[in-house]
């Protein structure tokens, strides 16, 4: 049995040909001239293909008449140039749908890439990048041979219509004979068009998989080791790649069947042809040498009649791949730019009116939250984990919409604001950090490209990094690997915070932007840090307490809802669950919690 | 081995489907050629005084029949030549895959994923259309042509002369043609490879770019290696368009047919064989195409595949003992032995780690404490071997680590990375990652310990609730305590905790341990951590700056002595007098 997996996306939907159709010459209208040009090269390449037959058929009538041996050189001439013309057409022709289907794979894999740049958060939640990629990449490899294939289609078409012609005007009884097999071939590309395309999909979706399965096991090679997965591993990433391998199989029946099936219904026609053709001779309606030119324009018929409808069932893999891609552009945004964005510079001003959030239909994550933080107020959020507090940041940037309420920055909501606008002025030290490829001062460098070196320096002295940074193999021009590896996690937290405090945002979120450091460092990091924030608003989430202490107002929050709100001794004294939480963390650093804990340690 | 070596030796070995293969490419080709005899045969009987139907009528059969067959031919030469490429191009997916779970993680440390992917993909991709439909064309071209010729040499030898006399400008154009397309073949697919690179990246990294607001640079940089790509490819197009060697051909058809219509007015050969003649020189004009075909397709495939070998072939892992010793998992001494261990091979100029001694009675509870970047991890991966010391050596109970096997080693160590990275899967296979066989009720166990149970089945799913990449869809305390479950599961004989609480409130944290400690009494315990109750009550504190273990003790006797360990402290507590100079 094969393994069955899920191989449409949630975002996946289904076109009809005539769309997909439009929208591909969408993407050609730019270079209409040259798809003009290639469509001239066409025609004149079809109607010249019939002439160097007619060549050879009009020498052996010649020779048969026992002319002098001379009298084909004429006949011998005009063939080779007519090939040659033929020739330079066909290379003229390669070259500029060369040039145009490059441009169009292009112009598919930035629009794909500008989608992508605009999909909401949500999407990246539950897709794996290994698929995402297997789309740009791969499959708009394949939509762009279409325009190859359907060059070929069309090109094959004008020949079949000139052939055609010609040959209705050289014996019409004979073009009857000939033209009865194209039912035949009609048919049969209309059974393999729909399994080609149903395999085309599977197989494509297969792939997409093992990419995403191989893309996970690189990226968690760490896990994999740590936990001596490496050999189950293998077992699984064998089944996925045997299933890629089956329906690459089930495809390759439906494509390679087609060409050889249309070929052996062109033989039969080969038979009725050349019973008829020497009946007709036998009866003295033609001569022998029209059924020879009937025999060379029936290869010239059939061979892109064949090719047409075998080409018709290539174009439905294609279109497979095009639905892939097109899906990816066109999956659903919810969060985008208002229509008339607010873009003005933001004071500092946050709220929370009413605010619900939900990420999953029906699990409310956040309850009613309302809170006021003024301009320059530095607030705290604390809590449980996964009560809430970094999705608070995450809709403050608005990286998603909120379910119920608003949220306002300056008495608008952030809906209104124009995304960049708002984003830029927000600064959000979020507690996964993701640092580039590249040198330590490009990621410094990253929200801020022409910051001067003093400024950059300033922020490393805030977040105590001068230290390791100068220790470097190359300082600040140190190359860092994908994620940052060749920095310890302290590290990179710390370039990260430097990150952000360089873009001078007005309103800072510090989401654990410390978690990684030792108590000791940062405290330095803290002292640097307050005269920063003086006059900025501040929201700061931390599990380690003594890092909020000093906060104008902290947030207790507790199931999603605020419970409590205060500044330290108010809350301290109300001896609700920031006490519980201050008390067990400051036990934690007194001496009778020693020896609390190692009793259950020693036991 | 060369990597066109390694290539070819996946190829023969299928040896089945190849000869499956060759036969019918054989009868399809030769019931290819065999067509225009017959149709010389009736053109002849048409030419005849006294045409007989009877005659045309058997040969027209023939021809059907040969038809026939050949279409049946083809379909079969065709379909097992799809599949020899797709079967080679699993095998050679698996193999690289393979290759690369056993790297070392130096090795991951340098390449990027991007990178591994465009080779795991689109290298593979282009081997397998070199096979097929690459070698089906260079099969049918090579045997269309020696059938043809073959016959064209019986019908007239003299004749055929003049296909020899073309034939080394023949290769001359082809092997020109083989040349230019190397090297632009080479930068086709490792172009690719870069902008895969880049965009891997920022799909990874879009939380950041949003956060920065810098899509726009992001999509400039992207259309950046896209236009360089899009140029190679287009100078890969125009040289493959120009290559038309089919004009010799068409040549030789002309001269062939002009001097064969001398020989025919001379009575030398015969109308009939000169119209044979004619058409077997037209099948030529096929191979002819796909000779060129076949090259352009080599040139990447081949391209490809070396890209694809080499990384295979990096030797970077870490070396398996000849003769391992074998551990229980036992408790026993975990002694450093003079450790130094320097990134990137040792080439790395700053030492990670420098000359660490020390000695852990089994059992013990560790704390490592120290700032960002002074070996903490690293050394915890030394222990996992991850990497090999530079120098010194690590025994745990007697046996030098690097004499048992790695799997023997890593299974009895059960570690909490400090950045957790999720599998996209159900959050129970992510919790029996490291024992697939786990009942449910095990799993559970864990979570429950692990304080993870009860979010867990809060979820609507519960277990079967599918993290996204990395675990994305779970807050970073959340994320944790999925891994510590995941660790505890394994139940190891050394548990290290890397920094495994840091997303996670104290509270909760110290559930977690005083639900850890009851499980996994007397097994040693390494805890890296920046929380100050941690650090007190372990049995030894290690306290690292800079690569350097600078002391290593009891909370009150450090608490005297060291500055550093001190320092943590300072603003917390009323700390006793220092008992030692500063500076020491
Ligand atoms: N992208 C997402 N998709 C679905 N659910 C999510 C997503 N992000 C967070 N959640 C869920 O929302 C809840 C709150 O998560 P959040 O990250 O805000 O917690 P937190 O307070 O920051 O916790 P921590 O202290 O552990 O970081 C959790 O139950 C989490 O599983
Ligand atoms: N993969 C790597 N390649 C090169 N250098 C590295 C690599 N990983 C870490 N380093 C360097 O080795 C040193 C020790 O790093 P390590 O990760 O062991 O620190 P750490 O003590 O765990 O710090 P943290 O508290 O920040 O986690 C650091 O200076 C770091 O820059
Ligand atoms: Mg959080
Ligand atoms: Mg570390």
């Amino acid at each position: 049995m094969m393994r069955s997996f899920d191989k449409k996306e949630s975002y996946d939907r289904q076109y009809s040909d005539t769309d997909l159709l439009k929208r591909f010459f969408k993407y050609l209208t730019p270079y209409l001239l040259l798809v003009s040009l290639i469509i001239i090269g066409i025609v004149a390449s079809a109607i010249v293909t019939i002439f160097p037959p007619t060549m050879v058929q009009n020498a052996f009538d010649v020779l048969e008449s026992n002319a002098e041996w001379m009298a084909v050189f004429p006949f011998a001439l005009g063939y080779v140039l007519l090939s040659i013309l033929l020739w330079i057409i066909q290379v003229v022709l390669g070259i500029i749908v060369t040039i145009v289907t490059q441009k169009v794979i292009k112009q598919i894999q930035i629009e794909t890439y500008i989608s992508l740049q605009d999909h909401d958060l949500m999407f990246f939640d539950t897709e794996s990048t290994g698929k995402i990629m297997s789309r740009i990449t791969n499959d708009s490899q394949e939509l762009a041979e279409m325009l190859n294939i359907v060059s070929q289609f069309v090109s094959n078409f004008f020949i079949l219509i000139t052939v055609l012609t010609w040959m209705f005007v050289v014996n019409w009884r004979l073009t009857f004979v000939t033209i009865g097999i194209a039912p035949f071939v009609m048919i049969v590309a209309l059974v393999f068009r729909k399994i080609t395309r149903m395999t085309t999909g599977d197989w494509r979706a297969a792939i997409g998989e093992v990419n995403a399965s191989f893309q996970e096991s690189v990226s968690g090679i760490s896990v994999a080791k740590a936990f001596g997965r490496e050999k189950k591993s293998k077992e699984e990433f064998e089944v996925i790649n045997f299933d890629t391998f089956r329906y690459a199989k089930k495809r390759a029946f439906a494509v390679m069947g087609v060409y050889p099936l249309m070929d052996g219904i062109s033989v039969i026609g080969m038979f009725g042809i050349t019973l008829y053709g020497s009946s007709l001779i036998l009866g003295d309606l033609a001569s022998p040498s029209v059924i020879l030119l009937f025999l060379l324009l029936l290869n010239r018929f059939l061979y892109p009649l064949v090719r047409v409808a075998s080409q018709y069932s290539t174009i439905q893999s294609g279109f497979a791949a095009m639905e892939r891609v097109f899906s990816i552009i066109d999956a659903k945004k919810e969060i985008t730019n208002p229509p008339d964005p607010v873009i003005k510079k933001i004071e500092g001003k946050v709220s929370f009116e009413n605010v619900y959030q939900q990420y999953v239909e029906g699990t409310l994550v956040l309850k009613d939250i309302n809170m006021e933080i003024q301009t320059g107020e530095s607030i705290a959020i604390v809590g449980h984990t996964g009560v809430g507090k970094t999705t608070i940041a995450s809709l403050l940037m608005r990286f998603y919409d909120i379910y119920k309420g608003s949220i306002k920055i300056d008495g608008v909501d952030v809906r209104d604001y124009d995304m960049q606008c708002l984003r830029s002025q927000i600064g959000l030290v979020s507690q996964d950090v993701f640092l580039f490829s590249g040198t330590v001062l490009e990621n410094i460098k990253y929200g801020q490209p022409n910051a001067t070196l003093r400024e950059v320096q300033k922020v490393i002295d805030i977040v105590d990094a001068k230290e390791f940074i100068d220790a470097l193999p190359d300082g600040l021009e140190t190359e860092l690997g994908e994620r940052g590896k060749g920095l310890s996690a302290g590290q990179r937290q710390m370039i990260s915070f430097a990150r952000t405090l360089l873009s001078n945002p007005k309103i800072l979120i510090l989401d654990e932007a410390t978690a990684a450091v030792d108590a000791y460092t940062e405290w330095k990091i803290q002292e640097a840090l307050d005269k920063l924030l003086a006059n900025r608003t501040s929201i700061v989430i931390a599990h380690r307490l003594t890092t909020i202490k000093n906060s104008d107002r902290i947030i207790v929050m507790d199931q999603g809802r605020i419970v409590e709100e205060g500044n330290h001794v108010n809350l301290m004294g109300e001896e609700g669950l920031y006490s519980e939480l201050y008390e067990t963390y400051f036990k934690h650093q007194s001496a009778e919690w020693i020896s609390e804990i190692s009793e259950v340690f020693t036991d | 081995m060369s990597y066109k070596k390694w290539f070819f030796k996946h190829l023969l070995k299928e040896r089945l489907l190849s000869t499956i293969l060759m036969i019918f490419l054989t009868i399809y080709i030769a019931t290819t050629s065999i067509t225009p005899f017959f149709i010389g045969d009736i053109f002849g009987e048409l030419a005849k005084e006294s045409r007989s139907f009877a005659i045309i009528l058997r040969t027209a059969l023939f021809i059907a029949t040969a038809g026939v067959i050949r279409a049946t031919a083809d379909f079969i030469q065709s379909y097992m030549n799809e599949v020899l490429a797709h079967k080679v191009t699993k095998n050679v997916t698996e193999e690289f895959y393979n290759d690369l779970l056993g790297k070392s993680q130096e090795f991951f440390d340098r390449v990027k994923v991007g990178d591994v992917m465009a080779r795991a993909t689109y290298d593979t991709r282009q081997m397998n259309i070199f096979i097929s439909p690459g070698l089906k064309f260079l099969f049918e071209a090579s045997f269309t042509f020696i059938f043809s010729v073959s016959f064209m040499i019986w019908i007239n030898p003299k004749l055929t002369l003049l296909l020899a006399a073309a034939l080394p400008f023949y290769v001359i154009t082809v092997y020109n043609y083989y040349r230019k397309l190397g090297p632009v073949s080479r930068a086709q697919v490792e172009q690719n490879s870069v902008m895969n690179t880049r965009l891997q990246e920022s799909i990874t990294g879009i939380r950041v770019i949003r956060n920065f607001v810098k899509e726009n640079e992001e999509i400039e940089e992207f259309d950046f290696e896209t236009e360089k790509l899009r140029e190679i490819n287009t100078k890969r197009g125009i040289i493959s368009a120009k290559y038309y060697p089919v004009s010799i051909t068409i040549l030789i058809i002309a001269l062939s047919f002009f001097w064969g219509a001398n020989l025919v007015t001379n009575g030398v050969m015969t109308l009939d064989d000169l119209v044979t003649y004619v058409f077997l020189m037209m099948t030529l004009t096929m191979p002819t195409w796909q000779v060129g075909r076949v090259v352009t397709q080599f040139q990447i495939g081949m391209a490809a595949a070396k890209r694809i070998f080499e990384m295979k072939e990096r030797e970077e892992f870490v070396p398996e003992p000849s003769t391992p010793i074998h551990w229980s998992g036992a408790q026993g001494l975990i002694n450093f032995e003079k450790i130094s261990f320097s990134y990137n091979g040792g080439s790395s100029r700053k030492k990670a780690l420098d000359n660490i001694n020390l000695q852990i009675p089994g059992g013990s509870t560790v704390a490592i404490i120290g700032n960002p970047g002074s070996g903490k991890s690293t050394l915890m991966k030394l222990l996992m071997r991850l990497y090999d010391p530079t120098k010194g050596t690590i025994n745990i109970n007697g046996i030098n680590i690097q004499d048992m096997c790695l799997s023997n080693l890593r299974e009895h160590i059960g570690v909490i990375e400090q950045e957790v990275f999720l599998f996209s899967k159900t959050i129970q296979d992510n919790i029996a990652y490291g024992k697939a066989d786990a009942t449910k009720e095990e799993i559970e166990g864990v979570a429950k310990l692990a304080h993870a149970h009860e979010f867990i089945s809060s979820f609507e799913n519960g277990y079967e609730t599918i993290v996204g990449e990395r675990g994305v869809t779970l807050s970073g305390g959340q994320k944790q305590r999925i891994a510590i479950a995941r660790a505890l599961l394994v139940d190891p004989s050394i548990l290290i905790l890397d920094d495994a609480s840091s997303a996670i409130d104290a509270e909760t944290e110290r559930k977690i341990q005083t639900a850890i400690a009851n499980v996994l009494k007397n097994r040693t315990t390494f805890i890296i951590t920046h929380r100050l109750a941690t650090i007190k009550n372990a049995d030894i504190i290690m306290v690292m700056r800079n690569g350097k273990l600078l002391d290593s003790g009891k909370h009150e006797n450090l608490i005297l002595r060291n500055i550093d360990y001190r320092n943590l402290f300072e603003r917390f507590s009323e700390l006793p007098p220092m008992k030692i100079q500063e500076g020491k």
